[in-house]
């Protein structure tokens, strides 16, 4: 053990943890971790009318599922700007808890859409094959978004964290760009408002 | 990454990569930790003891929030705006005259969807004698590309045609108010009463031209449909394109515009829009200082309710939207919005008809005057 009063980078470590402790109190009441949304300079600021050009539909579209462009990742990151590498909050299949993962492929399209929203108002913007985990009867089973019903149980991640939320709003969207995020066989969250995700699972066959 | 202190959560500013994040408190107290050196299993201990979680469970939130940072950049950093020398352009046509203000200015596009939307964005300032203090170009690239050009040096190289409309305004607003130190820029629009600024940010589609247009009719003064403008001091420069109107709210809108049975319908995005003039008068309102921030949250079924946003809340939402704080990015440029937007209130209103809203941003702009 290095004794700090005899060593001054060691305790100039302590003195910063030190402060470290303190300014954690100086923030709002703890609540789980998010990243609320992020900010990148290239940004554009006007579009004057609706969102960016959605990309050429692709020749007979697959019946994957994705989310919206628009949507957010758990990063802050909208769902059409992710890349490959772009961080993921993940679910187990099998819906035992969460884990961080990574997008390894993404392909845009333009497909029908749903909007759904849960008891809490936690809403997503989504494409009708989009496969949903569902809690029913005590097991996950996983529906495409067009079967998935008002009343079902899916799982949801906000400031309270994570937990399973009863489906109370589902509204049709139109046809509207999306983009098929692939981490492997893994489910991913993304909501339309920041920090308030719906996981969803994603295929991506190419 | 600096950390800055912003309402009790943390924005992280990255420089070289140009990125803002923007942390909860959670996040925020385990980036300060970790920051520190604290390894995550200290960490978890650390946050266990100040919030009172059990240990796996401050494990979790170590575990689940560590990676964010960790992850290499989401996105590429921006390339860097380099200073082209001017060239000579390659016949762009005559430029269509415009005037905004005394300043006069040329457009030309070879691209003919950017084109559409300018033209009826800046259909309110043509002016066939404005002698132009500066000239824009699009220029049409190989593969889709555009380049947008002011006086022949390159501003902006892109595919998108919103992107590139956006860096249009920027550069007309820029060029028009050539002296002003900007605070930033944001997406959405903005009405005015009583001498203050009402800000009504939002995604596309969430109302905010439609309930923009609304208000205008009803007596507030109308500063922008698309763009705001901050200036250093936190007022709200005019940017009144027409009203854009889709398809859906023409209904709503025709006994306050009739005119609107009259316009042309323009295809834009696979949305049929008709945009409604509002003439010269609204260019000239004096910068209007913003008294509050208002999120459109428009539905038929909708319950009316009015209910603040945290600070922390409401710069996610631009965030996640579009907003410009220079470019680049500066931690002075950063520190500069972020004091200024701390102070402006802001709400969400939910409403199934524009009545409903204009009765919710009323009790606002009460609430606001009886508090001052």
């Amino acid at each position: 053990m290095v004794d700090p009063s005899q060593d001054p980078a060691a305790a100039e470590h302590s003195v910063k943890r030190r402060e470290a402790l303190a300014r954690i109190g100086r923030f709002s009441a703890y609540t789980a971790p998010l990243v609320l949304g992020m900010l990148t300079a290239t940004k554009a600021v006007a579009q004057t009318t609706g969102t960016p050009p959605p990309p050429a539909p692709p020749p007979p579209p697959p019946p994957d599922g994705c989310c919206w462009v628009e949507a957010l990742l758990a990063s802050g990151q909208k769902v059409g700007e992710a890349l490959e590498g772009a961080p993921l909050l993940m679910m187990e299949l099998d819906g035992s808890g969460i884990y961080e993962g990574a997008v390894e492929r993404t392909r845009p399209s333009v497909q029908p859409c749903l909007f759904f929203q849960t008891r809490s108002g936690i809403g997503l913007t989504l494409s009708e094959s989009t496969p949903i985990p569902v809690h029913r009867d005590g097991a996950v089973d996983y529906l495409v978004a067009r079967d998935v019903l008002t009343g079902d149980v899916l799982p949801v991640q906000d400031a309270d964290g994570f937990r399973w939320e009863s489906l109370d709003v589902i509204e049709e969207r139109g046809t509207l760009p999306v983009s098929l995020l692939s981490a492997g066989n893994g489910v991913y969250a993304a909501g339309d408002e920041a920090g308030r995700l719906i996981f969803t699972h994603n295929f991506l066959k190419v | 990454m600096t950390p800055i202190p912003f309402a009790g959560g943390l924005v992280l500013f990255d420089g070289p990569s140009q990125q803002l994040r923007i942390l909860n408190s959670g996040a925020a107290a385990i980036w300060t930790l970790v920051d520190a050196g604290f390894s995550k299993a200290e960490a978890a201990d650390a946050i266990a003891a100040h919030a009172g979680l059990a240990p796996e469970e401050a494990e979790m939130h170590v575990d689940v929030i560590s990676w964010l940072w960790e992850a290499p950049p989401v996105a590429p950093p921006a390339a860097p705006v380099v200073a082209m020398p001017p060239r000579e352009l390659s016949d762009p046509g005559p430029p269509k005259r415009y005037r905004v203000g005394d300043t006069g200015f040329g457009f030309s596009c070879d691209d003919d969807e950017t084109w559409l939307r300018i033209e009826f964005a800046l259909s309110d300032c043509i002016d066939p004698d404005a002698e132009p203090s500066f000239l824009l170009h699009v220029a049409a690239e190989e593969q889709g590309e555009m380049e947008l050009l002011k006086d022949g040096t390159s501003i902006l190289v892109s595919s998108d045609s919103g992107e590139m409309a956006g860096a249009i305004f920027q550069a007309i607003l820029e060029g028009v108010h050539a002296d002003i130190d900007w605070l930033g820029l944001m997406h959405g629009a903005a009405v005015a009463r009583d001498g203050g600024a009402i800000l009504i940010p939002g995604a596309s589609g969430a109302g905010k031209s439609t309930l923009a247009a609304f208000l205008a009719a009803r007596g507030y003064h109308y500063l922008s449909d698309d763009l705001i403008a901050l200036r250093a001091d936190g007022r709200v420069m005019p940017w009144p394109t027409p009203f854009s109107i889709k398809r859906g709210s023409w209904p709503v809108l025709r006994p306050l515009y009739p005119e609107l049975d009259d316009l042309d319908e323009i295809h834009l995005l696979n949305r049929r829009i008709k945009f409604v003039p509002v003439g010269r008068d609204p260019w000239a309102t004096p910068p209007q200082p913003v008294r509050a921030i208002v999120f459109p949250d428009y539905g038929q079924t909708k319950e009316p309710v009015v209910e603040p946003v945290a600070p922390l809340d409401a710069l996610a939402r631009l965030a996640g939207e579009r907003l410009w704080l220079g470019n680049p990015m500066t931690e002075d440029g950063v520190r500069r919005f972020l004091g200024w937007f701390e102070t402006i209130p802001a709400w969400r209103i939910a409403y199934p008809d524009l009545e409903t809203a204009e009765r919710q941003i009323g009790q606002i702009c009460e609430g606001l005057k009886a508090a001052a």
